[in-house]
């Protein structure tokens, strides 16, 4: 699946009214996802977490600079083809 | 031709009603006269000219002293229904004509503007003071000219010609001939008619007396002794006997005479009332009868019942006092009587009411003293000589008093005030005959300082805003909702996820399922909360405006420690402070965690400004300021010198009390600057595990609570524990 979502086509510009490429990277891996304007992220989360063997709780997707919700689609974020979403872990702090 | 016309403004007081009288005194044509006696045809130019002037508008017209006292008899003879009292205290004097106009323009103030006063007495009637006045007038009577007008020609035409004055009235017996002289207009009404002895004898004839000897007895005893009667031609007592027809004439009598003396006390007049009375004008009976005005008779009424009911009962205890004393202590019986017979007489009917009440109840009395009196009246006379004063005193029959009773030939003004008052025309001078002129618009003078402006409205909303939003404790509803939110975690509208049990079990541990939990904050909770409050602070922008407020999400600071320039523009155009934007920007705020530390950079991009809020210790914070003084500098560019840019590396953060509060503070101290209550009155650590359950409140609430929203019952505990 990684791979066929990862050899998108060459001619983007008559998916790109209907399908993005998104990039999920965090800082060790990088993988893109081919998905639809109106598919809400969370699928998408949850795919990479799957993947990489996280916990969804621990992992936080931001989207230039701000925090991705499961809701979200790429139409709510006015994504365009190629965006990045960025993958950290959880911060935590106390002392 | 002197059309002449007087104005009398007579006011008076009660309980603050006010009324001024103008009485209009009757037009004197002169010329009229004149013209009408005189048809010479050479004259005619003259008469024409005069016609046509008197066609003219109203003009002033001075009364001339200088004529033989034509004017002023007449003015006395209609004067003469006005008390002194009347004409001295509430007649204002018109001012001379050669007084010269001062128009006084109002004093100019910054800022105000000159506004039409109803009070404002125009100058063509300006008053006098009174003292002044007769100051003048004794200094120089013929340089006093009064001032004559009338407005309206057709109000000259209706009033009616004056009767032509026969003679003069007679002067007051006090009077000095001095004084005559040096005051030759005296026009001072006889309150009573002089007493018997002085009326011209040829008129008299003794035989129409009842008892002729008498009659002719007592004629001549007062004119050897006019001492024996007083002044209102009563007789006075003689060896403490006095007659009951005169105790009860003194009764009747002193009220009215009291009553004088309390409208003199009530409106005081500093001059003496004899100098003030010569100097007034007429008030004639003949003065045209224009229907009072009720709304300025009333008040004089008032004032006239309440004279009437404060002084009668003084009147009543005074009078029988001094010299009736014996009179009361001989026959109690008749004195009895006789006070009854007074309190029946009324004080104040009109003119004719008052000589019937006298005359009947005179005559009552003396049917009554006759037969009581006569024995002790016997021994008087038995004691006394024929010449003796007593004995024609007492033998004085009461017929022979009721005959020259003063009062039925001419009634004192006083005493029948309907009347009077009926006969003057009432106008009301004080409040303006015109229309209330609005003043003249002023946009940006009064408008200006009075309003504020809208920007001014929205600051003190936001200031009073700002006091709303208090860290009080949660009320039971909301600890409700806390400790819910905190087991179950927080989903959002369409059921998903918003915060896991997780998140909020750092918050509130002592909330959480299954024991204790970590209470440190993680990044999910600290970035909104801090998004929460940027929202906050950001509710009142416009929607193109530079938002007041942003944020960056604690990420951020891990991608600039390692390269300042990783960040895209478009994290910056997210918040809408990309490029030069970011410096109009008010606050930024930037959450750092340094692994296990939470810190709290805000950056002030219009004071250039960057402060450090660390809760704990004041380590590394230059450089992590510095950084993100780079990071700044990269996204706007040349616009930002670093040289004018300062670091406040210290920045007065409450510090913690433990090595878990650090991210609570963190975000506390945004909330406190969204609310500008940092510098003013900062937090304390007391109130964190208030701010720990509230944190949880106001992300549930998505947006912070007021303290009216979070206390209910729990703020009036919290403020009573504090």
């Amino acid at each position: 699946m990684a791979d066929q979502d990862q050899s998108p086509n060459g001619g983007e510009a008559p998916q790109a009214t209907e399908h993005l490429n998104i990039k999920v990277t965090d800082n060790n891996n990088e993988v893109f996802f081919k998905i639809k304007r109106s598919t809400k992220l969370e699928k998408l989360m949850n795919a990479f977490c799957d993947r990489q063997g996280k916990d969804a709780k621990t992992v936080r997707f931001l989207f230039d600079g701000q925090r991705v919700t499961g809701q979200d689609t790429p139409d709510s974020l006015d994504m365009n083809d190629g965006d990045t979403l960025e993958v950290h872990q959880e911060q935590i702090g106390g002392s | 031709m002197a059309v002449i016309y007087g104005y009398f403004f007579v006011s008076a007081f009660r309980d603050g009603a006010f009324a001024v009288v103008e009485a209009v005194a009757p037009v004197i044509e002169r010329k009229r006269e004149r013209t009408a006696s005189t048809s010479a045809s050479g004259q005619r130019n003259e008469e024409e000219e005069d016609e046509d002037s008197s066609m003219r508008p109203a003009k002033r017209r001075h009364l001339d002293f200088d004529t033989p006292w034509k004017d002023q008899a007449w003015l006395k003879e209609h004067i003469k229904d006005l008390t002194p009292t009347e004409i001295s205290s509430t007649t204002q004097i018109v001012a001379p004509r050669e007084t010269p106009v001062v128009r006084r323009s109002p004093p100019k103030r910054f800022g105000y503007e000159p506004r039409f006063d109803p009070y404002q007495r125009s100058p063509r009637r300006k008053p006098v003071q009174m003292d002044k006045a007769i100051h003048l007038y004794r200094e120089d009577p013929n340089a006093m000219q009064f001032l004559w007008t009338s407005d309206d020609e057709d109000e000259r035409s209706l009033s009616p010609e004056p009767t032509p004055v026969k003679e003069e009235l007679p002067l007051q017996e006090n009077n000095t001939k001095a004084e005559q002289e040096s005051i030759p207009v005296r026009p001072v009404p006889p309150k009573e008619p002089t007493p018997p002895p002085s009326d011209s004898e040829a008129d008299w004839d003794p035989a129409d007396e009842a008892d002729p000897e008498e009659a002719l007895r007592w004629r001549r005893f007062l004119r050897a002794h006019p001492e024996s009667v007083d002044e209102h031609g009563f007789k006075v007592p003689i060896d403490g006997i006095i007659s009951p027809e005169t105790q009860m004439r003194n009764k009747q009598h002193g009220k009215s005479l009291e009553l004088r003396e309390a409208a003199e006390q009530q409106t005081p007049s500093k001059s003496p009332p004899t100098s003030v009375s010569h100097l007034d004008l007429a008030q004639g009976s003949e003065t045209r009868k224009v229907e009072p005005d009720e709304a300025v008779l009333s008040p004089l009424k008032n004032l006239w019942n309440g004279l009437v009911s404060i002084f009668s009962p003084r009147s009543e205890q005074q009078q029988p006092t001094g010299e009736a004393t014996p009179a009361v202590k001989e026959g109690s019986p008749m004195s009895t009587q006789m006070e009854e017979i007074s309190k029946e007489a009324k004080p104040l009917p009109n003119v004719a009411t008052i000589e019937e009440d006298t005359r009947s109840t005179g005559l009552a009395s003396s049917e009554t003293t006759t037969e009581d009196e006569t024995p002790s009246l016997g021994r008087t006379t038995q004691t006394g000589t024929n010449t003796d004063i007593s004995s024609p005193a007492t033998s004085i029959k009461a017929e022979e008093l009721t005959e020259t009773m003063p009062s039925e030939k001419t009634p004192h003004p006083f005493e029948t005030p309907a009347k009077q008052l009926a006969g003057l025309t009432l106008r009301d001078t004080r409040t303006p005959s015109q229309p209330f002129r609005t003043p003249k618009a002023s946009i940006h003078q009064s408008v200006k300082t009075d309003r504020k402006t809208r920007a001014q409205e929205l600051f003190e909303e936001r200031e009073a805003r700002k006091d709303a939003y208090k860290l009080v404790p949660l009320s039971k509803e909301w600890d409700e909702k806390v400790r819910h939110a905190v087991q179950q975690g927080v989903k959002d509208n369409e059921g998903y996820t918003k915060y896991n049990d997780t998140d909020l079990a750092r918050v509130v541990p002592q909330y959480a399922r299954g024991g204790v939990h970590d209470n440190w904050l993680n990044d999910a909770v600290v970035n909104d909360y801090i998004t929460l409050c940027v929202k906050h602070g950001d509710k009142d922008d416009r929607p193109t405006q530079v938002p007041t407020f942003a944020a960056f999400s604690s990420q951020t600071w891990q991608k600039i420690q390692s390269d300042p320039k990783s960040i895209p523009t478009r994290w910056w155009k997210r918040q809408g402070i990309q490029g030069k934007r970011a410096l109009e920007c008010n606050t930024i705020f930037m959450p750092i965690n340094t692994g296990s530390h939470w810190t709290l950079a805000v950056i002030y991009p219009k004071l250039k400004n960057i402060t450090m809020y660390n809760s704990m210790g004041y380590g590394r914070n230059q450089s992590v300021a510095e950084t993100i003084l780079k990071f700044m500098k990269q996204e706007v560019g040349a616009s930002l010198i670093e040289e004018e840019w300062t670091i406040n590396a210290r920045g007065l953060s409450p510090q913690q009390r433990n090595s878990d509060d650090c991210g609570v503070f963190s975000i506390t101290t945004a909330r406190q600057v969204v609310l500008g209550k940092m510098d003013k009155e900062p937090y304390t650590a007391d109130i964190i595990p208030v701010q720990r359950k509230r944190i949880v409140a106001e992300l549930v609430n998505v947006g912070l609570l007021s303290t009216e929203e979070s206390a209910g019952d729990g703020a009036v505990k919290g403020k009573e524990k504090q």
